[in-house]
């Protein structure tokens, strides 16, 4: 305790605008690094899964599950700290909300599919190329099924979103009550 | 206006004070830089760091950042 204090004292205050400015231009990184261990992820298992076709087994490196685990993990935590202090959104219409808003949770579940029909899409035509060659690659087949994708993570996001919007709600409540 | 106003008070007070950006700086725990940000209305305070300049300026809150209308 006595050296995290001093720890403290040697680095003295903070300046609170540019730790609002650190903390944005931080958030920029995460959102960067979230996407592109997407990519990395997606298109790894897109690899395995087309080089599972030539040699009839499919073989996912241990990098590839660890950064899988460590993204979910990353999201899960993210999201337990959100609901803990009772946050939905930054926007204070829809953080403010009694009732879902099934509206722009529903805009961003849809955009979250469509990303993910892009993602899966180019993962597929870009292993399938790589590794069948661009003969072999089954656009329209890879369409329907990142389509398919897009659709059930749609539907996933949305149901995780009616989760978290009623946990940081009931949440909220028992903040409120503690203050009383 | 009203923002110019406001960062003109600010301004002044500081002189007024006979201390510059930097020395209100280290008195109220921000950097010059910012200082300088609000005195030229690009950088908007929170309460904590407005009453920390207030009480170094000796005025009030009103004083300084009230806006009218």
């Amino acid at each position: 305790m006595k050296l995290m204090d001093g720890w403290k004292r040697y680095f003295g205050e903070k300046d609170e605008r540019e730790y609002a400015e650190v903390n944005r231009i931080y958030k920029t990184g995460f959102l960067m690094l979230i996407g592109g261990l997407c990519v990395y992820i997606y298109y790894s298992l897109m690899l395995a899964q087309v080089q599972s076709i030539v040699t009839d087994a499919m073989v996912i490196d241990g990098s590839t599950l660890f950064m899988l685990a460590l993204l979910l993990i990353t999201c899960l935590v993210c999201t337990i700290m959100q609901v803990r202090k009772g946050i939905v959104d930054e926007h204070v219409r829809f953080s403010d909300a009694e009732t879902f808003p099934s509206g722009y949770f529903g805009l961003i579940s849809s955009l979250t599919g469509v990303a993910v029909v892009l993602l899966y899409m180019l993962c597929c035509d870009v292993a399938e190329a790589q590794v069948l060659g661009m003969d072999q690659v089954h656009w329209l087949v890879n369409l329907a099924m990142g389509v398919g994708t897009g659709i059930f993570t749609s539907f996933l996001a949305y149901l995780v979103f009616y989760c978290i919007f009623r946990a940081a709600k009931s949440r909220q409540k028992k903040l409120a009550d503690q203050q009383r | 206006m009203d923002t110019e106003n406001r960062n003109m008070r600010l301004k002044v007070a500081r002189v007024e004070a006979d201390m510059s950006q930097a020395q209100l700086a280290t008195a109220v725990g921000a950097t010059r830089q910012t200082i300088g940000l609000i005195e030229t209305g690009n950088y908007n305070p929170s309460l904590k760091l407005c009453t920390a300049i207030c009480k170094t300026l000796g005025k009030t809150l009103d004083e300084l950042f009230w806006e009218e209308g």
